[in-house]
């Protein structure tokens, strides 16, 4: 290879390093697994904070032996339907309160305490009323999570363009049409966005609630571990469920938002991102 | 198929070209109650618009244009008088169709869609149709981008599409090229006549701009002082010379009247 091919060919690898995101991602995760070891091994500490090669090797027995899925499936269903809960009223109560002033007023208040409230409290509540149980962590996920979504579905209610309801009204589009074909569709960056947001604090409410108030999942297997005192497990599952968040994240919601947004622009490409 | 193959008639759409229709404006007063009193926008307005003629409107700032436009349209009630739309001797099923300042298309929506979402239970709908009129506006590359995808100017060429593809028999513009740059806003205007030609619709269009209302109408009413204050017929032979003589002649006697409201 000439010296200017190879040049080319350095310079080409040293772009890519410094701007392809999936890139410089590993190159973090390798800076960090290596810091870490290294800690590890210098402070002598590798009982207290496990070395990466020993938690990789735990995470690799969990999926393989599927003792994972145990946990994982009552972790997964119990934040769906918390998710749901939080769907149904935070949609419902945002464009409530969004078309109709009486609403508004009525739970305004309301809407406020729940953003404000810390989630522990209601967790603990959750956990009296309902004991260990499915209910507690989906009733706290719900609870804690629908004022999110409440508010920015309202805040996207109040920002809809009236000229194109005039538009509408003035071509005689009935009222239902409008709602499906402008209302919906004008709220939603603020609803997916606020969903987001919502599904975020239910995956933490779930497992939070699962330390205290469940007989499985990744918050009660997570203790478990802590209490045996087996950081290197505890480590595991925690890596597990980010990784399981993470596939949920890129593999559905961001899939999930090329779909419905596919009719914005590509702001990168405008502001040279 | 390119751009010029496709370029569309009146009749080869199926239009009745030869569906206009009458507007009737009779004793016509908006009033309104605001914080400062009481403030009457206009009285006894008395105006009416053959079938197939393009008038504009023109009148200074908060002459009442859009308020007249809106009553028109049957946006705003008026305080007394009345509006009456016919066509053919009948004053049933008169079509109305919208233009307005901004194009307020749905973002949404592809531009077939925007045709299609004001045609709700509309039998005779087609995606054919949708493109036929796209086509006439001469936006045969775009039928399934998005609005973010084209110009100002496109947009507003969905707008006049879409108002133009309920056929109505009269045709209601506000303003519809005063946000666009002046280049683009010609190609429009050129656009607009050869459609109004072809289809021969009742057009009412406001306006600010004296040249442009020169440019376009047959008949230009200017309202100001609470009245029509002048109602001039454009004596000038189509295709119209901005840089003509007796474009300029008539343009000055136009502003000279303009100018006398409020005096």
């Amino acid at each position: 290879m000439s010296q200017q091919n190879r040049r080319g060919v350095i310079d080409t690898l040293a772009r890519i390093r410094l701007t392809d995101s999936r890139v410089i991602f590993v190159e973090s995760v390798i800076v960090v697994i290596l810091a870490w070891t290294i800690i590890a091994h210098v402070f002598n500490i590798t009982n207290v904070i496990s070395e990466p090669t020993a938690i990789i090797a735990a995470m690799y027995q969990l999926v393989v032996s599927q003792e994972f899925l145990v946990h994982l499936v009552p972790t997964l269903w119990r934040t769906l339907l918390g998710l749901l809960v939080t769907i149904v009223v935070g949609t419902i109560l945002g464009i409530g309160m969004g078309m109709r002033d009486w609403i508004e007023k009525a739970f305004q208040d309301y809407v406020t305490v729940g953003l404000a409230m810390p989630g522990l409290f209601i967790a603990i509540f959750t956990a009296m009323w309902f004991g260990i149980s499915d209910m507690t962590p989906v009733v706290a996920a719900a609870i804690i999570s629908f004022p999110f979504l409440t508010q920015q579905v309202y805040e996207g209610v109040r920002d809809i363009d009236n000229d194109i309801l005039a538009m509408s009204s003035a071509f005689g589009v009935s009222k239902w049409r409008a709602i499906r074909r402008t209302v919906i569709p004008s709220i939603m960056p603020e609803w997916f966005a606020g969903a987001r947001y919502s599904l975020a604090i239910v995956w933490k409410t779930v497992t939070l609630t699962e330390l205290v108030a469940a007989s499985d999942g990744i918050g009660w297997i997570i203790r478990f571990q802590l209490q045996s005192l087996n950081f290197t497990g505890a480590m595991a599952w925690t890596m597990l469920f980010v990784i399981v968040v993470l596939i949920v994240e890129y593999g559905i919601i961001q899939q999930l938002e090329k779909r419905i947004f596919s009719w914005r622009e590509d702001i990168s490409g405008v502001m040279a991102i | 198929m390119s751009q010029q193959d496709r370029k569309v008639s009146g009749a080869s759409l199926g239009v009745d070209s030869g569906r206009a229709g009458w507007i009737h404006v009779e004793g016509l007063s908006k009033e309104f109650d605001t914080q400062q009193g009481h403030e009457v926008v206009f009285e006894d307005l008395n105006i009416d618009i053959e079938p197939g003629t393009f008038v504009t409107l023109l009148g200074k700032s908060g002459s009442g244009k859009s308020t007249l436009l809106n009553i028109i349209s049957g946006v705003l009630e008026p305080t007394t008088g009345q509006v009456r739309f016919e066509v053919d001797g009948s004053e049933e099923d008169v079509t109305l169709g919208h233009v307005f300042q901004s194009p307020r298309v749905l973002p949404w929506n592809t531009l077939v869609q925007n045709i299609e979402y004001v045609h709700e239970n509309d039998p005779d709908y087609t995606r054919d149709l949708a493109e036929d009129y796209l086509d006439l506006v001469e936006l045969s590359e775009h039928y399934d981008k998005y609005p973010t995808q084209i110009s100002g100017g496109q947009k507003q060429r969905v707008g006049i599409a879409r108002a133009l593809s309920i056929d109505p028999e009269i045709l209601l513009m506000d303003e519809p090229f005063s946000a666009l740059d002046e280049i683009t806003a010609e190609e429009l205007r050129s656009q607009l006549l050869e459609i109004w030609k072809q289809l021969n619709k009742t057009v009412f269009f406001v306006t600010h701009d004296i040249t442009e209302a020169i440019e376009l109408s047959d008949r230009m009413l200017m309202l100001g002082d609470g009245g029509i204050y002048a109602d001039l017929e454009v004596p000038l032979d189509r295709p119209r010379r901005m840089d003509s003589d007796e474009f300029l002649k008539f343009r000055q006697k136009a502003l000279d009247a303009f100018h006398s409201i409020d005096e």
